[in-house]
């Protein structure tokens, strides 16, 4: 694969070493992942991979995500995430993508290829193609807090497809806390999401309640 | 992982078809069974008061079939309930559940299998990928992805699986551990959403699974849904989903989706039936049956 890669970071980069595909260009930005993301768009390469300060990808992981490339169904993903784990392997879900259930053939289509159709994604191991992800408005923290990485995944793949490669692992180096109510709540006032979304968002959000009143007592 | 964990089943697959006046399909249909890869242990046809003389076909030509006779017509869910009520009695470890029209490949049941070894949870149901003849999915059985367990749905991913919340018994394989936890469906249903509720019922408190490269041919003489079906089928369409509404098989935010969609698909018929009065009879029928009829 000849595509060149400008890598987006806020953390460590202590893995960077022991990536079998090594990044064109690397922008770090301590403790501010947009701003790494926003230069990372401005460098002109074809894709940005972006790695949230919380993870460490396995040494194969920016492989694996090109590698999907070759066996994603049509049409051709504008962003892939590696899946994070925790420290003992399993998925860690507050920083997994969400799911496209509305596209129900896609979904089926990737699922055989081992790949999730991705309704949004965390900046948490996320390689996007930069064209597209430059044409939509960056992520505003001010507006959807500590979700504005998803509304903006959202917007990109509202009329596009990306999948999460199940194969390419991140790993967790802390426990990710899930989303509050509040930062679910921000959600609903983007127009990212359809109505049937929203309503769907809205759920969650009252489960978020519910498991945060579920703590309390 | 290991799936051998119903102690209590003999082991085996039994496949389970149904069928009304459609001999031809149905030999068809018999005959990919018999070209499974994976052989099965037993073949169970529920003739569902056929006047085409189905049932002396099947004695004269299938022998080797368990055949069971309705005296009436009970529709799918009575039908599929007959079956699977017959079939279970030699505690099969696996049913397959089949209709009349689906054409299964060499390999699906061995690639259903092959999805349960895989599967990270114990699965109570497998499903295949339904297409049409053109090889497009099949837009009537469409599967339910669970999509509200993200954990669960990346270790399925992982396994090439898509975690179910529900599905059709349009090529299902359903564990004797299903049967014995969730029963028989509702054969007051008669069509439409039978398979759905008894899927949903048994996958929410249990996994279920679609395995993508495990593929049937569902040969409908066009790619339908409920909403371009005749008055009839629509009227149990309408019904039905109010009965599941009602029924116990989903929680509260699922039950408002239903109504949702149940909204949205009225909406369509009637738009498709440019408004007529026949149109607007069969749906108020419908609403009234379902907010009526038992649910159990």
């Amino acid at each position: 694969m000849s595509s060149t890669i400008a890598l987006a970071l806020a953390g460590p980069n202590s893995w960077l070493a022991a990536q079998s595909r090594r990044p064109d260009v690397v922008i770090s930005e301590p403790g501010h992942i947009f701003v790494a993301f926003r230069r990372a768009l401005a460098t002109g390469c074809d894709w940005v991979w972006v790695v949230g300060p919380d993870v460490e990808p396995a040494p194969d992981a920016l492989a694996t995500l090109l590698a999907a490339l070759d066996r994603s169904p049509p049409p051709l993903p504008v962003a892939l995430s590696s899946m994070v784990c925790d420290r003992n392997g399993g998925p860690c879900e507050p920083a997994l993508p969400s799911g496209d259930w509305t596209r129900v053939a896609e979904a089926v289509d990737a699922a055989e290829q081992r790949l999730m159709l991705m309704r949004d994604a965390p900046f948490a191991s996320l390689l996007l193609r930069r064209e597209e992800a430059a044409r939509e408005a960056p992520p505003a923290p001010r507006r959807f807090g500590a979700l504005a990485d998803r509304e903006y995944t959202a917007r990109l793949l509202r009329d596009a497809s990306g999948h999460m490669v199940a194969d390419s692992v991140a790993t967790a180096t802390c426990e990710i806390p899930f989303p509050t109510p509040w930062d679910r709540a921000l959600l609903l006032g983007s127009g990212a999401w359809t109505r049937g979304e929203r309503l769907r968002l809205a759920g969650r959000a009252a489960r978020d309640v519910r498991r945060v009143l579920g703590r309390a007592s | 992982m290991a799936t051998g964990g119903a102690s209590n089943h003999r082991g085996g697959v039994s496949a389970v078809v149904v069928t009304r006046n459609r001999r031809d399909l149905l030999e068809e249909c018999l005959d990919a069974l018999d070209a499974q890869t994976r052989p099965l242990d037993r073949v169970v046809v529920v003739d569902n008061a056929s006047t085409d003389g189905t049932a002396a076909w099947l004695r004269a030509s299938r022998s080797s079939v368990d055949l069971v006779q309705l005296t009436e017509n009970l529709g799918g869910a009575g039908g599929f309930t007959a079956g699977i009520d017959h079939a279970r009695r030699s505690r099969p470890r696996w049913l397959w559940i089949l209709d009349d029209d689906t054409i299964a490949r060499p390999d699906t049941l061995e690639r259903l299998l092959a999805g349960a070894e895989r599967a990270p949870s114990e699965p109570l149901l497998l499903a295949s990928k339904v297409v049409w003849t053109d090889g497009s999915l099949h837009p009537m059985n469409r599967p339910g992805p669970k999509w509200r367990r993200p954990r669960e749905t990346a270790r399925a991913v992982r396994a090439g699986l898509l975690p179910l919340r529900y599905t059709t018994f349009v090529s299902l394989l359903l564990s004797g551990t299903a049967i014995e936890r969730a029963g028989l469906p509702q054969r007051h249903y008669f069509i439409w959403s039978d398979d759905i509720e008894y899927t949903a019922r048994i996958t929410k408190r249990g996994s279920g699974y679609l395995v993508p490269d495990s593929v049937v041919e569902h040969r409908t003489a066009t790619p339908y849904t409920a909403i371009d079906a005749s008055g009839e089928r629509f009227y149990y369409h309408v019904r039905n989903t109010l009965l599941m509404v009602r029924g116990s098989s989903w929680d509260w935010g699922e039950r408002l989706a239903l109504l949702w969609w149940l909204r949205e698909a009225i909406w369509l018929y009637m738009r498709r039936n440019k408004g007529s009065a026949a149109a607007a009879r069969v749906v108020v029928r419908g609403l009234r049956a379902g907010l009526r009829d038992g649910t159990r």
